[in-house]
């Protein structure tokens, strides 16, 4: 029997393939906002939710979706409100994340393997449930950019005229903030904290390298993103690798393409 | 007479505690072109954000149409060019020239939606970038990609133009063919509200010119305008003013 007659094989590639299609878009719109490092601050603030739903024994992914969508609204009135730089507001977020995540964690006694499972994920042991809520995550992400995406894109590239055309700069926003969180949430199971806003820069970061268009853009990002799954996934079974750690380097290896490709033009 | 397409009454606007503006009032009619000049800090571009949403002012009131601000949602009746807009276009966004002019049709009527593809191409060789559509907007010129912006505020068909300082680092020859571009829509009859410091650059294209100096100072017809000495001669150093020419 070959890997592939193995059921939580298939449940791996088609969570992962959901992921990597899904989160490479969204990507794109994060660099172009020169906001990259949000996924990254948010992850810190995903694993705070973790930490509660071990100390409360509740469910842990509900409570980490929970608290991160309301953390990534909160850090995007903060930037307002506050007046601040966008970047330290999202650093305040990732170490207040963390340090809130630490203390619950020792509270919850759970440093152990549930937490570890959280912070590296493994693909490989994601379920039946996980696989359609990526899967559900992964239509309804393309759905919000096939109708919002160019609105998003106007925003990103030109907010004041965006604005004085009339377009609702706040809810675009939201919704980005939004998608972010919940890729974070959803992608931690598989690649875990520590690498799913790799996951989600770039395969972006790649393909704004060779696009020939913002369109191509979009459908490269998708394409990058699901193929480092691929072949992370499948270079880690053949090699006995870790699943994250190779599907990331994958994506780093699109990346390095990318920019040679770019440079040879 | 025809009613007033923007009017502001009394519009004061302060940043911090520096007052920008002070009970500025101005109408704009159909089938005006209008210079809004001043010296830098005179808060010509504030008055234009102001008349185009971007910022609410402490006092007074902004209508557009006949409607208050607050209460306008027919953006598509206005196009808006804003400032610097090269400064937009980076190395890395790889945005052709049709999606970018695609852009301004976003929040339009859906009527107007439906035809994009054929209003972007159209709109592309009425500003004379017929054929530009499948280029990267960052291998343009400058002169060019002022007009993809410009293209960009047109597709929708609107009524009245705002440009801020459009020609912002862009050479002479292609400020002369823009301007001249901007004159041929006038006649065609949009009306046009063009934020300047360069008022010799514009001369030979507006019809009216309003000049500001955190007050309005002079508004009415261009020849008026060079008629005056005073105003007209708006030096560095006279006392009345805040800031310098460029």
């Amino acid at each position: 029997m070959t890997i592939w007659h193995y059921a939580f094989f298939w449940k791996a590639l088609v969570a992962g393939l959901a992921l990597g299609i899904s989160a490479g878009p969204v990507g794109v719109f994060l660099i172009l906002r020169r906001d990259s490092l949000l996924p990254h601050a948010l992850t810190h603030v995903a694993f705070t939710g973790v930490a509660l739903g071990l100390l409360l024994n509740g469910a842990p992914l509900l409570l980490a979706l929970v608290v991160t969508v309301l953390s990534a609204f909160a850090v995007m009135e903060i930037r307002e409100r506050a007046g601040i730089y966008e970047d330290t507001a999202v650093g305040i977020l990732a170490g207040l994340g963390l340090a809130l995540a630490v203390v619950l964690a020792s509270l919850a006694r759970s440093y152990d393997v549930r937490l570890l499972t959280y912070l590296f994920g493994n693909i490989l042991v994601v379920t039946r449930e996980e696989t359609l809520l990526s899967l559900g995550l992964m239509v309804f992400t393309l759905a919000m950019l096939s109708r919002f995406g160019e609105a998003l894109l106007f925003v990103a590239f030109d907010e004041e005229s965006a604005q004085a055309s009339g377009l609702r700069i706040k809810v675009l926003k939201l919704l980005l903030s939004a998608l972010t969180a919940l890729l974070v949430v959803i992608g931690m199971r598989m690649v875990g904290l520590l690498l799913v806003s790799a996951l989600m820069v770039i395969p972006g970061a790649a393909a704004l390298e060779v696009a020939r268009s913002f369109r191509q853009c979009l459908w490269l990002s998708g394409l990058f993103g699901g193929l480092s799954v691929l072949g992370g996934l499948s270079a880690s079974v053949v090699l006995d690798l870790p699943p994250s750690g190779a599907i990331v380097l994958f994506s780093g290896g699109f990346f390095l393409l990318s920019l040679f490709a770019r440079r040879v033009k | 007479m025809k009613n007033p397409v923007v009017e502001v009454e009394k519009v004061s606007f302060a940043y911090d505690e520096e007052l920008i503006l002070e009970e500025v009032s101005l109408r704009l009619f159909p089938g005006d072109f209008c210079a809004l000049i001043g010296p830098n800090g005179s808060g010509k571009s504030t008055l234009l954000k102001i008349m185009v949403g971007l910022l609410h002012p402490q006092k007074g009131r902004v209508k557009l149409f006949g409607r208050e601000l607050s209460e306008f949602r027919e953006w598509w009746r206005i196009g808006y060019v804003p400032q610097k807009v090269t400064a937009l276009v980076d190395r890395v966004l790889p945005l052709t020239v049709f999606e970018t002019v695609a852009l301004g049709l976003i929040g339009k009527p859906p009527s107007l939606r439906a035809r994009r593809k054929d209003l972007v191409l159209a709109t592309l060789e009425r500003v004379g970038l017929a054929g530009y559509a499948p280029r990267l907007l960052r291998e343009l010129s400058g002169g060019q990609q002022q007009r993809v912006f410009l293209a960009r505020a047109l597709v929708g068909n609107p009524e009245v133009l705002f440009l801020d300082e459009p020609t912002t680092g862009v050479d002479f020859t292609a400020q002369e063919r823009f301007y001249e571009l901007l004159g041929k829509l006038n006649r065609e009859g949009l009306t046009i509200l063009i934020v300047t410091h360069d008022i010799a650059v514009v001369d030979r294209h507006v019809k009216q010119v309003a000049c500001l100096n955190r007050r309005l100072v002079f508004h009415g017809e261009h020849e008026e305008f060079c008629q005056n000495p005073e105003i007209c001669g708006f030096l560095p150093g006279d006392h009345h003013l805040v800031g310098h020419w460029h």
